[in-house]
């Protein structure tokens, strides 16, 4: 018996094959999405052990729901959805857990955020300095900034991924723009 | 590349389409090269054909019991330390009828209401 070019196959095949049992398949869709995911679990939430599990579940989520995947967008913007979605729930999980501690103001003024304080040496690595301030942002303006500016989607694309509305990107960006214009002040 | 130079085109993606110039020199300085730990795929592709991804519902349970438990535990290990001081310092002892909030003459009383 030949043997299936998992490699060679496209997505769509690769979830028929998945959806009718073959594991290999979906082990296949895993190595294609495996380093996207990672870049964007990780971009949101830090390089952390959390992540890896965010990224586990992310996978998971996709083989259970395969099943109501009918191929209207992209495999690659299927996943992405459910990267963000899972990320976002690790950091309203983590958040509630730390209001617990510390209780913090959701309407902090942006300046208060201390990005030099003891950061001269993240500063001389222009890009650990730009990722930090991204990371600084409200997790909603965090997940546009990602798309848009870091992975390069459109904001049509992102406003899919996302499953809003294109105006809600373009005032998310705008707003993500005025933290980042401030927490990045003393870049020149 | 300049700071100034990265942080004007980081600030311009925000608000328009890059052209595809800016847009890898973009990538190029921001994008960091994130991976997962290696065996990523083999450690996902065992929970799923052991089933293990499919007991979420518990697990899902699980961790919601966990958040309440730390909302409920902490402030009620809070009360219980106060009470216990509370009546130490009332009282001067910390007895289980001082704890469970039973006057001193209660076993009379029963032994009493028993005998009738």
């Amino acid at each position: 018996m030949v043997k299936h070019d998992y490699i060679h196959s496209d997505d769509e095949d690769l979830v028929r094959r998945t959806l009718n049992g073959d594991t290999v398949a979906f082990s296949e869709i895993i190595r294609r999405y495996e380093n996207m995911v990672a870049r964007t679990v990780k971009s949101m939430l830090g390089n952390i052990q959390q992540s890896e599990d965010v990224g586990q579940e992310t996978f998971i989520r996709l083989f259970k729901s395969l099943k109501d995947f009918r191929g209207d967008s992209k495999l690659s913007t299927y996943i992405q959805r459910i990267a963000i979605n899972q990320s976002l729930n690790e950091i309203r999980r983590k958040k509630r857990f730390l209001s617990l501690f510390y209780p913090t103001d959701d309407k902090r003024n942006m300046t208060e955020i201390d990005l030099e304080a003891g950061n001269e040496e993240v500063k001389k690595d222009i890009k650990e300095y730009v990722n930090l301030a991204i990371s600084k942002l409200e997790p909603d303006f965090r997940s546009v900034v990602i798309l848009r500016s870091i992975q390069g989607y459109s904001t049509r694309e992102a406003a899919d991924i996302l499953e809003v509305p294109v105006g809600t990107v373009l005032s998310r960006l705008s707003r993500a723009k005025e933290q980042l214009k401030i927490l990045l002040k003393d870049l020149e | 590349m300049k700071p100034a130079k990265l942080k004007e085109l980081l600030l311009r993606s925000l608000s328009s389409e890059l052209g595809k110039n800016d847009r890898a020199i973009l990538e190029k300085e921001l994008l960091a090269d994130y991976r997962f730990s290696e065996g990523f795929r083999d450690r996902v592709m065992k929970s799923i054909v052991t089933g293990k991804a499919f007991i979420t519902g518990e697990s899902e349970i699980l961790r919601s019991f966990d958040s309440v438990f730390i909302r409920v535990a902490i402030p009620g290990a809070a009360a219980v330390i106060i009470l216990a001081l509370s009546l130490l310092l009332s009282q001067g002892s910390l007895s289980y009828d001082t704890l469970l909030g039973i006057d001193n003459n209660v076993d009379g009383v029963l032994i009493s209401l028993l005998a009738e």
